[in-house]
């Protein structure tokens, strides 16, 4: 069993914890003058996605986690399970509804994403910053709308639903940021 | 404009214009010891004995330790009759590393025949202010027991495990397992917490007089038969521990079971025992005069004397990872 020991700690460092594997996001090392030296690290839980503040004793092992983060192809959904495949060994597997969460609603076929391996099986799924998607449904804009001005609820192939501004139309294929759901510009053909 | 973190990987971490800050304030720091007719000394840096305290790890090169402070041997030099010494040299610990920690630092240590820790801590006071070049600048003082009181309410000569550890779960600070019923490790996980962010801001404080359990080099006085305390100070700037010292135990017998004692605790933690370094007991057993001696983190002293500093790394020249 591999392990870890907490001069080794540093964020994106993968654990485990209470049965769950999950990252480090930040190790911050304490010490009173002469006396025992802890380090504090916020962990966040990647199957859940919840952030805890756990102490180590300078010195103690902890169990590491067998993440891996691999980029994968987005294939197809049957409704269960989404289907990535591995562009080198054109292995395929399924991720759960859980495991993939809110990155469904970026999944466009074809499209590369990074998909987060537990003991070999996808834990979560990590759409890229920017992803390009088709306007599927929109009102048009109003004649006389500028650059500036309000913006309209717009679904997109995925079936994501996000705010655009007046002056793009359905069809278009424009650039969302993923982390904030926001538009971020028109795609030029 | 962006470089990649590789390509600026062979620059120094500090800017040129701290170092040069950094080498005035050390003129100025050496002025001082000069004025005070204090004796400057360079004693070795790998040796073959070593720190038997299980909280401090030294590293090992050909058989011998790099020092973790220079104490031993300036406390030998004062037993063969020097006058009043002091050293600024590098010190090594193993894996201590962070904002306040770099594992290779600067220690500068000095020792007093013939006074105790509080005429040290004036001392290191007038020192302060000197390097400031401010004399409104002062270290408010309290006891180790009396700070645990006013900020948690916890009487420390009476006590418990528990108390502390669900003192510290209040405080959103997780306990570890292997430390619930360790009390030593329950004080220091809640002094390097909570108890070190009440501190007051941008001052000095000084807590003076430890438990008798972390008395480490010093003396222990036993007036009060309840609280028998360890004569040692600490002084912290902010919640950032600077400097420690203490009034010196000369009682060789006493030292050379203290550093078995520490050898047990290694021993039971898993860690490696440490050679006792038998020439400092000899010292001591020899005579070492009554004084007390006292070690500051130059690094972190820069972090307080220069402006906008915000980690150590900014104040030495190439930090751990850039060495």
């Amino acid at each position: 069993m591999a392990t870890y020991s907490t001069n080794e700690f540093k964020g994106g460092l993968k654990i485990m914890q209470d049965g769950d594997p999950c990252s480090i996001v930040e190790n911050e090392f304490v010490k009173p003058g002469k006396g025992q030296a802890f380090s504090r690290v916020k962990i966040r839980n990647l199957k859940t996605g919840r952030v805890v503040e756990k102490t180590f004793k300078s010195g103690e092992s902890v169990e590491a986690a067998d993440v891996m983060d691999t980029n994968m192809q987005y294939l197809y959904t049957d409704g269960e399970f989404w289907h990535f495949m591995d562009p080198n060994s054109f292995e395929q597997m399924g991720a759960s509804e859980t495991a993939v969460g809110d990155a469904r609603q970026w999944l466009k076929e074809q499209d590369t994403v990074e998909v987060t391996l537990w003991n070999g099986v996808p834990l979560s799924v990590t759409p890229p910053n920017f992803v390009e998607l088709k306007i599927a449904q929109t009102d048009p804009g109003l004649k006389g709308d500028t650059a500036q001005g309000g913006t309209k609820p717009a679904t997109m192939e995925t079936g994501a639903v996000i705010k655009v501004p007046l002056f793009v139309e359905e069809g278009e294929v424009i650039k969302i940021d993923t982390r904030s759901g926001e538009y971020a510009g028109r795609v030029k053909e | 404009m962006h470089e990649s973190q590789s390509s600026t990987d062979w620059r120094p971490t500090a800017e040129i214009d701290t170092l040069k800050r950094r080498a005035a304030i050390i003129r100025r720091l050496r002025e001082w010891f000069y004025q005070q007719n204090i004796l400057e000394v360079e004693t070795p840096q790998l040796s073959q004995g070593a720190t038997t305290d299980p909280n401090i790890e030294s590293f090992e090169v050909a058989h011998r330790h790099l020092r973790t402070s220079a104490e031993f041997h300036l406390k030998r030099l004062l037993a063969a009759g020097s006058p009043d010494v002091y050293e600024l040299g590098k010190v090594f610990r193993l894996d201590e590393s962070g904002r306040y920690h770099n594992p290779e630092f600067t220690m500068l240590e000095w020792y007093r025949v013939g006074i105790d820790h509080h005429r040290l801590i004036g001392e290191v006071e007038s020192l302060l202010r000197y390097l400031h070049q401010d004399d409104s600048v002062s270290v408010g003082c309290i006891s180790y027991r009396d700070f645990w009181l006013q900020h948690t309410g916890i009487n420390l000569a009476d006590t418990s495990c528990a108390q502390i550890a669900s003192y510290l779960e209040s405080n959103s600070v997780e306990v570890p397992a292997s430390s619930r019923d360790r009390i030593d490790e329950l004080q220091d996980l809640a002094m390097a917490t909570v108890l070190a962010a009440s501190m007051p801001d941008a001052r000095y404080t000084c807590l003076y007089d430890y438990p008798a359990s972390q008395a480490s080099l010093a003396r222990i006085d036993e007036t009060d038969p309840d609280w028998p305390v360890a004569n040692r100070f600490e002084i912290y700037f902010g919640s950032v521990e600077l400097a420690n010292g203490f009034y010196e135990l000369t009682d060789g017998a006493e030292q050379l079971s203290r550093f078995r004692a520490d050898n047990e605790v290694r021993r039971s933690n898993k860690q490696v025992a440490r050679p006792v370094d038998q020439r400092f007991v000899q010292s001591l057993n020899y005579g070492l005069p009554d004084c007390a001696g006292v070690a500051v983190g130059i690094d972190r002293l820069m972090m307080i004397l220069l402006d906008d500093i915000r980690s150590l790394h900014e104040v030495v020249s190439f930090n751990w990872e850039r060495a």
